[in-house]
């Protein structure tokens, strides 16, 4: 059955478009790919006609880059110290405070005098948290009222890529008899995925309010072979269960988890805590911080610095709640996914289209809060180092595929009218920039910056530029070790003890790793951004490819 | 979080803005200077690198902090007299032009030694060295016997006799040694018992090299002989207009491959024949497929229809130098034209794309255009011409020139003494010039740019000795990019 869907008046999608839409929607499309490789050809080629002007150009870029690389570092810190500060929060106790809001302000005013300083400055923020939910007068639900949709899509995975999942949901410190389970199963998969996932369902059915395994019939009308399909199909299914117990979709949080994710323990307790105290809570995302920690000690050290690179993107992210955007395992408000009509069904990248999607439905009056919390999934590996590499690079085409969601915001934005135009701007900017800078900063700072000096002809390099471009580089990029030495550190710190081996020597392993930014910068990011936005700008749209993962 | 974001945005946006041009401005040569009228003006720098490194810098008396290798920013526009002093060494002293937003550059300053420190590196007595050009090899001639030539190899420093003291060849005499350039074959035409003979000797790193009698395959007017440096089973002979290859492994003759020839040359890709009619041909070393280069040649008619050959030199870019017997040197290209009578020899480096070209008083520099065969002499259907800079006018008899410190000096041995020309890069003008040594009369110099390492016959002892010209060769790129064309014939 499927629940009762509100329809925006702008279709989230690039599917059936006619006349003006799809001229706009081909145009804005190639706009990505055409930027990146006009500032990728445009600055080889000024390196060999006009080196003076690059060379200018390029130390301009790189100052740029430095100062943003320290910005990223300081709020890379302020972000892990929040993390690190959150880490032994009791937020059940929160929850369950909340029942006597007054009372607990007024009992927060100090924190006890024994109580460390990871402790105080965590009760201070939650005191802070709590004055502002007091002030807002904001009716808080009660935490019984509150229910848990976790869906799991699982497209060929066995048994024992979800599993531990789907274990670690019973620990949680949140009631497991408020989580609704649902294994959201294709159809094409197979009957040996389907039978495990019921063996799954005998198993763990008890544990939960409920646990459902919805399969997703392959080839109904207007769907691409996507993720946002299933997971689309499985919470139409999961809002008729609810009305059938009459449970409000305004107290119900959806989490959509990939597969492979293992939640934190604290993962429920403090997501229902942040929607609880959340001023506007169905018009809101909730990202937890993805870390690639199930198998990080078991991969290549190539992936491992990527991923790790990827976490502390996010965590970087998590600071700046006005831009932030969705990524991979996240939850948000059943409410809000029902009425902006649930994921798109022909998009890969689901996990940002649908903050997107219901940006534009709001008008801008939807945001994501960052919670203080970590899941943990499975880095892309395979049976060999060269399989390993080629899973890698297409699940980094994959995220950079993101950039499908650019043309269609775009075209969203133009169909809203009460949207704060600089808020539309400051996204589109965000979005357009990101793209472009993943597919292109990589290879202007390791390759193109260096072409000026290195084909320099006779006139360039009898110029003052051609000996002070060189020494400005050396001096930028040597201030720029103090950023990859702070991301050395907190990698350290964040990464789980290896289990196996010696553990001392492969953390002292782990950071000559990251001598291999450079080239894993290179051909493992900015290549695949570049792969993924000349795909866009051809037409030729990347179709769904499930990431290998092995246990 | 929100406001401190915002300020700290705030901040970094501020400080790139303030940092951005004042970095550009740098980085392009300006300078803030209040107290001048201009208030931004543009200045110059100068490089300086020296060998060997570690050499005092004063800038119009003043001493600068560093020493070289240094760069010396932000010079006001105006002339400077530069002193870079090392102890042992005579000093370097110029005047230079800094320009505005220019760089100059002395990067090649070469510390000449106050007092020559030769090593004896193989005992005499020799009466003659004979190079054998980017090999590892030299000849020593101790007297005309072939018992008393030696083998010197100057990477493992070892010498070797050329053959061994029971080879029947011992008292021939040798009449002329004859080399290629990059070829361990070494051709020795011999008198023996009253025979005229060639033998070949193939030398090898181990010091062992093999000789072999190859007279058979060499007519009595045999007019000249060369080979592709690693292509040893390919020699090519010039008789009456033909050529004939032969070859030594085999001990077989390959008669008139090409006819109606008037000159010929090899390189890697194959044997270039100069033919009667003025065309410029292209064959592989079997002297198949033949592939026309240039068509018609311009060259004076007279020089295509003598007895001897003419010997083609193969340049990079499809240049091609021509040299008669009687010493007159010319280009083959379509867009070139040059010659010149009375040119001792020559000799090409690679990196400028020019050639030093030497007569017996005169040194000089000739530029080649950097064109290519099949798009400029298109657009230039009309030949331009090109003429020599000539930098030296007063030698006494210039018998060999090497190119020193990447072209940056040339190494010359005028009569017996072998001096040192300083060459500026700017204008190519000979700027100082060091004396360094004697030689034993009439014998040759060789000079190993990788090691920068000048061998000669000491004039007292007769000895095998070096002398170290350029001592440190990790400074600027040091690897040998001068290529010498030159041949003992």
């Amino acid at each position: 059955m499927i629940g009762a869907i509100t329809q925006s008046p702008f279709s989230f999608t690039r599917q059936g478009l006619k006349g003006y839409e799809w001229f706009l929607q081909r145009t804005l499309e190639i706009l990505p790919g055409a930027m990146s490789w006009s500032i990728l050809i445009g600055m080889t080629w000024m390196a060999f006609s006009e080196p003076l002007s690059a060379a200018v150009l390029i130390i301009a870029f790189y100052l740029y880059w430095l100062l943003r690389l320290w910005y990223m570092t300081f709020f890379l810190i302020i972000s892990y110290l929040r993390l690190s500060i959150e880490k032994e929060t009791d937020w059940m106790m929160r929850i369950h405070a909340m029942g006597m809001l007054d009372g607990c302000v007024k009992g927060m005013q100090k924190s006890p005098p024994s109580a460390n300083l990871q402790a105080r400055f965590s009760g201070w923020l939650y005191r802070r948290q709590l004055e502002v939910v007091a002030r807002s007068g904001n009716l808080i639900p009660s935490a019984r009222e509150i229910y848990h949709v976790v869906i799991i899509p699982v497209a060929k995975e066995s048994r024992a890529i979800y599993e531990p999942g789907v274990a670690r949901l019973i620990e949680q410190r949140f009631p497991s008899q408020q989580l609704i389970v649902v294994l959201a199963i294709e159809e094409r998969g197979g009957e040996q995925i389907r039978l495990e996932a019921n063996t799954v369902q005998q198993v763990y059915r008890k544990h939960f309010s409920d646990f459902l395994v919805v399969v997703h019939p392959g080839g109904l009308a207007g769907e691409a072979q996507v993720k946002g399909a299933n997971i689309t199909y499985a919470a139409s299914v999961v809002a008729g269960v609810l009305q059938q117990r009459a449970i409000s979709f305004q107290n119900v949080i959806v989490s959509c988890l990939d597969a492979d994710t293992v939640v934190d323990l604290n993962y429920f307790s403090c997501l229902t805590y942040h929607f609880m105290i959340c001023p506007q809570r169905t018009r809101a995302s909730f990202q937890p911080i993805p870390v690639y920690h199930n198998n990080i000690w078991d991969v290549p050290g190539f992936a491992r610095v990527l991923d790790v690179g990827s976490s502390f993107f996010q965590l970087v992210e998590a600071t700046s709640p006005q831009t932030l955007v969705t990524f991979s395992s996240h939850s948000m408000s059943f409410q809000a996914l029902v009425e902006i009509g649930y994921w798109p069904v022909d998009m890969i990248s689901d996990d940002s289209a649908i903050f997107w999607k219901a940006l534009i439905h709001y008008e801008g009056n939807y945001r994501v809060i960052p919670i203080p919390v970590t899941v943990s999934m499975d880095v892309a590996v395979s049976d060999s180092w060269r399989k390993t590499v080629v899973n890698v690079y297409r699940q980094k085409r994959r995220w950079a595929w993101g950039v499908e969601n650019l043309p269609i915001v775009f075209r969203g934005f133009l169909h809203t009218k009460n949207f704060p135009l600089f808020r539309k701007l400051s996204y589109a900017f965000k979005l357009l920039e990101g793209h472009v800078s993943w597919a292109t900063w990589s290879f202007l700072l390791g390759l193109i910056g260096w072409l000026p000096a290195l084909f320099a002809g006779q006139e360039f390099s009898s110029s003052v530029v051609y000996y002070t471009a060189p020494r400005v580089s050396a001096t930028i990029f040597h201030l720029a070790l103090v950023g990859l030495g702070t991301t050395i550190v907190l990698s350290l710190c964040l990464l789980p003890y290896p289990l196996i081996g010696h553990p001392i020597m492969r953390k002292i392993g782990h950071m000559f790793e990251w001598l291999l930014v450079p080239v894993v910068a290179i051909g493992l990011s900015a290549v695949p951004a570049l792969d993924a936005q000349t795909r866009l700008l051809l037409g030729a749209y990347l179709e769904f490819w499930v990431t290998e993962k092995k246990r | 979080m929100v406001w401190l974001r915002k300020i700290i945005f705030v901040c970094f946006l501020v400080a790139y803005l303030i940092l951005c041009p004042l970095t550009v401005l740098y980085v392009l040569g300006y300078v803030i200077q209040p107290a001048v009228s201009q208030g931004i003006i543009k200045t110059g720098l100068i490089v300086i690198r020296t060998v060997p490194s570690g050499a005092s810098i004063y800038l119009n008396g003043k001493r600068f902090a560093k020493r070289s290798p240094a760069i010396l920013h932000r010079l006001l526009p105006g002339s400077y007299q530069v002193k870079i002093t090392l102890p042992g060494y005579a000093p370097w002293i110029r005047r230079v032009n800094v320009e505005p937003q220019k760089a100059t550059a002395l990067d090649h300053v070469l510390f000449v030694p106050k007092h020559l420190q030769p090593v004896s590196v193989l005992e005499g007595p020799y009466q003659n060295l004979i190079p054998i050009p980017q090999t590892r090899w030299l000849l020593l001639a101790g007297t005309k016997r072939l018992a008393n030539w030696v083998v010197y190899d100057w990477q493992s420093r070892k010498g070797y006799p050329v053959i061994s003291d029971s080879s029947v060849f011992g008292n021939a005499e040798v009449i002329e040694p004859i080399t290629m350039e990059e070829s361990p074959l070494v051709l020795l035409r011999v008198q023996d018992e009253g025979i005229e003979r060639f033998l070949a000797v193939e030398l090898s790193s181990h010091g062992t090299h093999s000789l072999r009698d190859i007279s058979p395959l060499f007519p009595k007017s045999l007019e000249q002989v060369i080979w592709e440096g690693h292509q040893t089973d390919f020699l090519f002979t010039f008789q009456e207009h033909y050529v004939n290859r032969v070859d030594p492994q085999l001990m077989a003759i390959y008669p008139r491959i090409v006819e109606k020839v008037s000159g010929f040359g090899t390189d890697a890709e194959g044997l270039y024949v100069l033919t009667e009619d003025g065309s410029l041909i292209r064959l592989d070393f079997e002297g198949t497929r033949p592939e026309a280069i240039f068509e018609q040649v311009f060259i004076n008619p007279a020089w295509l229809n003598k007895q001897a050959p003419i010997h083609l030199f193969v340049f990079p870019r499809h240049f091609f130098m021509g040299r008669t017997k009687g010493r007159e040197c010319f280009l083959i290209h379509p867009s070139i034209k040059w010659h010149e009578q009375g040119i001792q020899d020559f000799l090409y480096e690679r990196q400028q794309h020019r050639l030093w070209i030497w007569r017996k008083r005169e040194l000089g520099i000739l530029k080649l255009p950097s064109m290519d065969r099949d798009t400029d002499s298109e657009k230039m259907p009309r030949q331009r011409p090109l003429n020599v800079q000539w930098i030296l006018k007063d030698a006494e008899n210039l018998r060999q020139v090497f190119g020193v410190h990447e072209g940056s000096h040339v190494l010359v041995l005028d009569g017996d003494r072998v001096f040192l020309q300083e060459i500026t890069a700017e204008s190519d003008t000979a700027v100082e010039r060091y004396p360094l040594i004697q030689v034993l009369p009439r014998s040759t110099i060789v000079y190993v740019e990788s090691e920068g390492l000048l061998y000669y016959l000491d004039p007292t002892t007769k000895s095998l000795t070096s002398l170290t010209l350029v001592p440190d060769r990790s400074a600027p790129s040091s690897s040998s990019l001068l290529s010498s064309v030159s041949s003992i014939e």
